[in-house]
């Protein structure tokens, strides 16, 4: 099956070692881009000199609120300090693209890792620390619906 | 010698930097050309020219006194790290390296977190605008 680029313009690592040929240049090192939109608390759109759309990038490392939990402050925040400003993806060659097709990175502005800004002042944890004190789903974890 | 650093006296940079910082050889003069430098360091960073808005506590009338303090936070913590730095074992040459690098991650992280802050235009608004 065809790949959806319009949809999924980044192709995972297995993917191009298919040789699937790609209609655009896919990311493998660091770039910098300019950020056009600032989408969620960890998600932000960017334009590149050499692709003629503009693209979604995740953060990498980094988990901030759902804007129906919290998250508007996050996405704020960043609207007032990286939006319309250019900044450097830098890009982790093992974790180049994440669910849903996005691609990964730690964006770097001014010098300054802005995951690690955010974890810093309250607006995010680490992706690892994500579920830290939530209560967990019973339901879930125990599979509760295998004993009825 | 009269202080050159606008935001932060050399009394909180020496407080921030902590005992035993090699305090013959870091003197005033140079506790101010750090100040200077970290000053141009935090108006660059956070691309707005606090230098104009905050022109030190005597002489300032454009920015309240409720929230310059966050300038000298990022100010003196920057300052006192380069300070520390300046001989990682202690004037009395004795400091471990674990104690050192405790001490300068602390102020990095001092001076990173003020600096994410004050990056935020919103809050950059909120300090230019508070009642003096």
């Amino acid at each position: 099956m065809a790949h959806d680029f319009i949809k999924f313009p980044e192709l995972t690592n297995n993917q191009l070692q298919q040789h699937i040929v790609s209609p655009h240049p896919q990311i493998t090192m660091d770039i910098f881009v300019k950020v056009v939109k600032v989408v969620d608390g960890d998600t932000i759109r960017v334009e590149w000199d050499e692709r003629d759309f503009d693209f979604p990038v995740r953060f990498l490392g980094i988990n901030a609120p759902e804007m129906n939990e919290g998250g508007e402050d996050a996405k704020e925040y960043l609207r007032n300090v990286i939006e319309g400003e250019e900044v450097l993806l830098k890009i982790d060659p093992k974790q180049r693209v994440g669910k849903y097709g996005r691609l990964l990175a730690k964006i770097i502005s001014l010098g300054m890792d802005m995951g690690d800004a955010m974890m810093r002042i309250g607006l995010a944890t680490s992706f690892e620390g994500r579920n830290e004190g939530k209560i967990p789903d019973l339901n879930k974890t125990l599979r509760m619906e295998q004993w009825f | 010698m009269a202080h050159a650093g606008l935001w932060a006296t050399s009394t909180e940079c020496i407080a921030k930097a902590g005992a035993n910082y090699n305090s013959t050889a870091v003197v005033d003069t140079m506790i101010n050309e750090f100040c200077l430098q970290a000053e141009n360091l935090i108006n660059s960073l956070t691309r707005y020219n606090w230098s104009d808005l905050f022109t030190g506590p005597a002489t300032t009338t454009t920015i309240s006194a409720d929230v310059w303090h966050l300038l000298g936070l990022a100010e003196s913590a920057l300052v006192g790290k380069w300070m520390l730095a300046y001989k990682p074992t202690g004037e009395d040459g004795a400091m471990s390296r674990i104690e050192f690098e405790d001490r300068i991650n602390i102020l990095r992280d001092d001076f990173l977190f003020a600096i994410s802050i004050l990056r935020d235009k919103q809050v950059q608004k909120f300090m230019q605008n508070a009642t003096i």
